[in-house]
């Protein structure tokens, strides 16, 4: 997200990963669904 | 009969004489119009007025009871708003057409039978077209003709309905109905149009982003509301609206992450706030059909107030999508922070509008779901809590964080104009003040209320709900996998009646054609068998049994020949003597006779 | 010169992601809070649900629900739907 001054109209707006946090999303994710399937397969009342 | 005037001309007569006010006083007047209106309308003692009889039909202009009041403050609250916002482009048709279009949607919800209600929900139509073709473009053009085919059908749709309706029951009250008869279906579907119900809906994606940045305002504001008041007032509790509610939610959400118009997402954001809306009027509990109210009266403002900031920025660069736009905070920090106030009250942060008034419907999804044979409101509690994370997602952090923050885009404006600051500021104000003390709005609400948003458990698990969805944003954005946002267009369901026209042709062409002819065939074929086969199916049936009996007589060879080719001719000539024609038929009859 | 604003030194930036992440941290750790204080009745939980009862079913559900919700959009929807900007002109 550095900012730059050209004001030419984009055809597309790209976001660059940071490096890292692919690894730390990829860990949360997984973990919050494994967790969340546990949750909704208990009754619900 | 009261000393007071029919809300909806005081908007639209006062509409049509600004264009003769000049200057400074324009202004002033433009501003004036909902003010009087407004004190008008809290002196309307409750009941009917305005009585017509038009030929049979006892026609009730005016009917004022708690819900229809609701939506006639919000109405004029917004009316306002939206005037000091579009002060600064002296537009006489943009001014005229919104007054119109304001004044259409007040006559609709304080109207008193269906009659009256359709006049005004063709005025809705009319005034919210002209806001589209004042944009002048032609892209406008063509959306804005678009909309007015899709809400003339409507239209036709609902009076439809309301002619059969009224021959079925011989009553035109807007009473509740329930979806019996094709007069109920048809009213039903007709508000859905104008409702944007799924795959009726691509209007409003269409054309809001294409008219006037005022027009927008004006238009996100009353025509899907009137129509959630329709369904209010003549559908309540009414279990199909659940579910058509429940995919109003969703379905959008998920278009509103790939778009790159900022406008059309907050067009698409709209639908699924409606469809909080249309879940509450299903369900029909009191506290349901409140929720859909107070969410309506909250989701004009806040909804209001996001147009607003988007078109200050429209107004000021030039651009609205999400490609050309980003750090726009450094030049307008104060449509930037009134936009932050909009998308935290959409998104149902406490302390803001939605909050108070969204859970409302939540709530009585949940508390419904514990009835006998309503457990699916557990799906339908788990999807609306899912497009409430996915509302915060796309409206509240997208909008604007592709407008404002994110990466910059180099434009160096000035702030909005004061007239849209003060307007948006107004929105904003109102957005926080419910949201913190709701008191107001739940005594305007149509039933008592007994709900207490700020409880501890609420407060924490909305703050979770919406604290990890940003969460699941920023990890997104920072890991590289969110969507880049591109120039693109995304189909959606306007392609079957934009698109299809070609490949409708050629699916003609290619099925029908082929299938035309071999039905041709075929008929003819059958036909002309048919045909040859009663030509001379009398004399047939005649000689088989004429010669039965000749034989039985002893005729043989030569003679029984000759008399074989006279009986053909003669009985297919007609010129049969009429006593051998009865004696055929009795002999005929008898054979038939023995045969069963 | 250009005025320099607060997210042009990424040092804020980083600060605010910083100041984000440990908000959610918090966040959990007073939903176990309350989870406790509920469970001996010194708050009174209003819940519909027994799955509101989990430790953070909200936040892991917000979660979890936004990323399908970007994957399907960017993956399924997207693909399907996406066209030229002039599809409906040609």
């Amino acid at each position: 997200m550095k900012p730059h001054k050209d004001k030419k109209e984009l055809m597309e707006l790209k976001h660059d990963a940071v490096p890292g946090y692919r690894g730390v999303f990829s860990v949360v994710f997984t973990l919050s669904l494994l967790y969340m399937a546990f949750i909704l397969f208990q009754p619900c009342f | 009969m009261t000393n007071s005037v029919l809300p909806a001309l005081i908007f639209m007569i006062g509409g049509f004489l600004i264009p003769f006010f000049k200057g400074r006083a324009k202004s002033v007047y433009m501003m004036f119009i909902p003010l009087v209106g407004f004190v008008n309308l809290i002196n309307i003692p409750l009941g009917d007025h305005f009585l017509m009889n038009f030929s049979d039909f006892k026609l009730v202009l005016l009917h004022i009871d708690r819900l229809g009041l609701l939506f006639g403050y919000i109405y004029h609250i917004i009316a306002l708003i939206t005037v000091i916002y579009i002060l600064n482009f002296k537009n006489d048709v943009e001014y005229v057409a919104g007054f119109f279009y304001a004044g259409a949607a007040l006559g609709a919800v304080l109207a008193g039978d269906l009659f009256s209600f359709f006049i005004f929900w063709e005025m809705l139509t009319i005034g919210s077209v002209m806001l589209i073709w004042a944009r002048k473009t032609k892209s406008s053009q063509a959306a804005g003709l678009r909309y007015l085919l899709v809400h003339a059908f409507g239209g036709l749709v609902l009076l439809a309905g309301i002619v059969l309706h009224y021959t079925e029951t011989g009553s035109l009250e807007m009473l509740k109905l329930t979806l019996s008869g094709p007069g109920s279906y048809l009213i039903f579907l007709g508000i859905g149009i104008n409702c944007a119900w799924p795959v009726l809906h691509p209007w409003l994606t269409d054309a809001y982003p294409e008219a006037t940045i005022g027009g927008t305002v004006f238009l996100s504001a009353f025509t899907t509301k009137t129509a959630v008041y329709a369904l209010a007032r003549l559908f309540p509790g009414t279990e199909a609206l659940i579910w058509i509610g429940v995919a109003m939610a969703a379905f959008p959400i998920f278009y509103a992450v790939i778009e790159n118009d900022l406008r059309r997402v907050l067009a698409y954001s709209l639908i699924n706030q409606v469809g909080f809306m249309v879940v509450g009027i299903g369900i029909g509990t009191e506290l349901a059909i409140n929720g859909a109210c107070a969410h309506a009266f909250n989701d004009i403002l806040f909804k209001g107030l996001l147009f607003m900031s988007m078109g200050a920025v429209m107004y000021r660069t030039g651009k609205i999508n999400a490609t050309d736009l980003g750090g726009l905070y450094k030049s307008m920090p104060w449509t930037a922070l009134f936009c932050c106030v909009g998308a935290a009250s959409i998104s149902a942060f406490p302390l803001f509008s939605g909050f108070v008034s969204k859970s409302m419907v939540m709530e009585a999804a949940a508390s419904g779901s514990h009835l006998m044979g309503q457990k699916s409101y557990v799906v339908v509690w788990l999807v609306l809590l899912f497009a409430s994370a996915g509302v915060f997602h796309h409206a509240g952090i997208k909008i604007p964080f592709f407008a404002f923050f994110g990466h910059d885009a180099g434009h160096r404006v000035k702030e909005a104009p004061l007239n849209m600051l003060i307007a948006m500021g107004i929105a904003a104000f109102l957005c926080i003040f419910i949201g913190t003390y709701p008191k107001p709005l739940y005594d305007l609400l149509p039933f008592p209320v007994d709900y207490h948003p700020y409880t501890i458990s609420h407060v924490l698990s909305q703050t979770e709900l919406l604290f990890f969805s940003a969460l699941a944003f920023t990890l997104l954005l920072l890991s590289g996998i969110y969507p880049a946002e591109m120039r693109a267009l995304n189909v959606d369901a306007d392609w079957i009646y934009r698109k299809s026209g070609k490949a409708l042709y050629h699916a003609f062409d290619g099925i029908l054609n082929p299938l035309n002819a071999w039905c041709d065939r075929v008929v003819r074929g059958t036909a002309s068998r048919t045909a040859y086969f009663f030509k001379d199916a009398g004399a047939k049936i005649s000689l088989f049994v004429a010669v039965n009996i000749w034989l039985l007589a002893g005729y043989r060879d030569q003679r029984l020949e000759i008399k074989k080719k006279k009986l053909y001719n003669d009985i297919l000539h007609g010129t049969l003597p009429a006593g051998i024609g009865a004696a055929v038929t009795i002999t005929f009859i008898f054979l038939v006779y023995v045969l069963i | 010169m250009e005025k320099k604003h607060v997210f042009d030194d990424p040092r804020n930036v980083k600060k605010l992601l910083k100041i984000f992440f440990s908000s959610v941290v918090i966040l959990l750790i007073l939903d176990g809070f309350y989870i406790v204080l509920s469970k001996t009745h010194v708050i009174h939980s209003h819940m519909n649900y027994q799955w509101e009862g989990f430790w953070g079913f909200y936040a892991f559900y917000g979660f979890v629900a936004c990323v399908i919700l970007v994957l399907v959009s960017k993956y399924i929807l997207r693909p399907l739907v996406k066209r030229e900007e002039d599809y409906y002109d040609k």
